[in-house]
């Protein structure tokens, strides 16, 4: 039941944290956490069979170096290339796959895409700010999320509203 | 100001070219990512070259000195973006020329915020036009 329970829960919602103080929650809770980091990685279930963390590496590493983009782009950092790491774990189990890009100021981005007036765009920052910026059709949506190791609610609702048909 | 070198004032039915050295910019299907279209830091303008009076030769041809100056760099293509386009977003365009390129221009005007720079690039690419090398 409990193994029932906690599927469920990262299908909805991406990663859980506890708010138990035990060393026995805390414990529950890290490995509930590493088992939902395998199954992200999974072929099956997770971003990891969608070559998702395999883009993420080679992006990451094609702007390693400043000016990659002929117009004196910052690097991505090594910090940012992480934080894009949990992110993409943090979210839920089955959820489409977005691609990979950067941005000048070296920020990776996330992109769920179904056409170029109806997508999502997410830029991590070095400081584990989640921008992001919408369209879909007429309507705009745009912010900024904290990121503490779960995925925001905001930035899951619109993934679902670029993907719904 | 010689009589080649383009007018200073930049009208809306002019179209600007943003060289895309970078795979990540384009999408296997043609369009245009909003990533390419982001000002950079700190001083918020967007480098693009005007098409006025330069022949498509001439153009690429400023796009590949551009490659050149990076090493091992590629030219993938160009966005093709109106200026009308462009002011629609409240943004400016400014005549910046460059002594290797007199059609240079910058994009400015943008908000400070990361996010509000966003959508408005999201809409920047959503109206511009990729041109693959």
């Amino acid at each position: 039941m409990i193994i029932e329970m906690a599927a469920s829960t990262f299908l909805t919602f991406g990663s859980v944290t506890t708010q138990g103080a035990s060393e026995a929650a805390q414990f529950v809770a890290a490995e509930a956490e590493r088992g939902r980091w395998h199954l992200q990685d999974s072929y099956a279930l997770g971003l990891g069979g969608k070559g998702v963390f395999s883009e993420l590496y080679s992006v990451a590493n094609s702007c390693l170096v400043g000016n990659w983009d002929g117009y004196g782009a910052a690097p991505v950092s090594a910090d940012v290339y992480a934080l894009a790491c949990q992110f993409l774990r943090a979210l839920p189990l089955g959820i489409a796959a977005p691609s990979v890009g950067a941005e000048p100021d070296g920020q990776l981005t996330l992109e769920w895409y179904r056409s170029p007036r109806r997508l999502l765009s997410v830029s991590i920052s070095p400081e584990g700010d989640l921008h992001y910026a919408a369209l879909l059709g007429p309507n705009r949506a745009y912010g900024t999320e904290a990121f503490f190791g779960d995925a925001p609610r905001t930035i899951l609702d619109l993934i679902h509203r670029v993907q719904a048909t | 100001m010689t009589a080649t070198d383009p007018p200073l004032a930049v009208t809306d039915a002019e179209l600007l070219a943003r060289f895309i050295l970078f795979n990540g910019w384009f999408r296997k299907d043609g369009t245009l990512r909003q990533d390419g279209f982001m000002p950079p830091p700190p001083d918020f303008k967007l480098s693009v070259t005007r098409h006025i009076d330069l022949s498509d030769l001439a153009l690429w041809q400023i796009g590949q000195a551009v490659a050149d100056a990076r090493p091992a760099a590629t030219l993938h293509g160009r966005a093709d973006l109106k200026v009308v386009d462009v002011k629609r977003q409240t943004l400016q365009v400014d005549a910046a020329p460059l002594p290797e390129n007199l059609n240079h221009a910058n994009i400015a005007g943008w908000p400070p915020d990361k996010p509000a720079q966003k959508i408005i690039a999201i809409e920047l690419a959503a109206s511009a036009r990729f041109v693959a090398r």
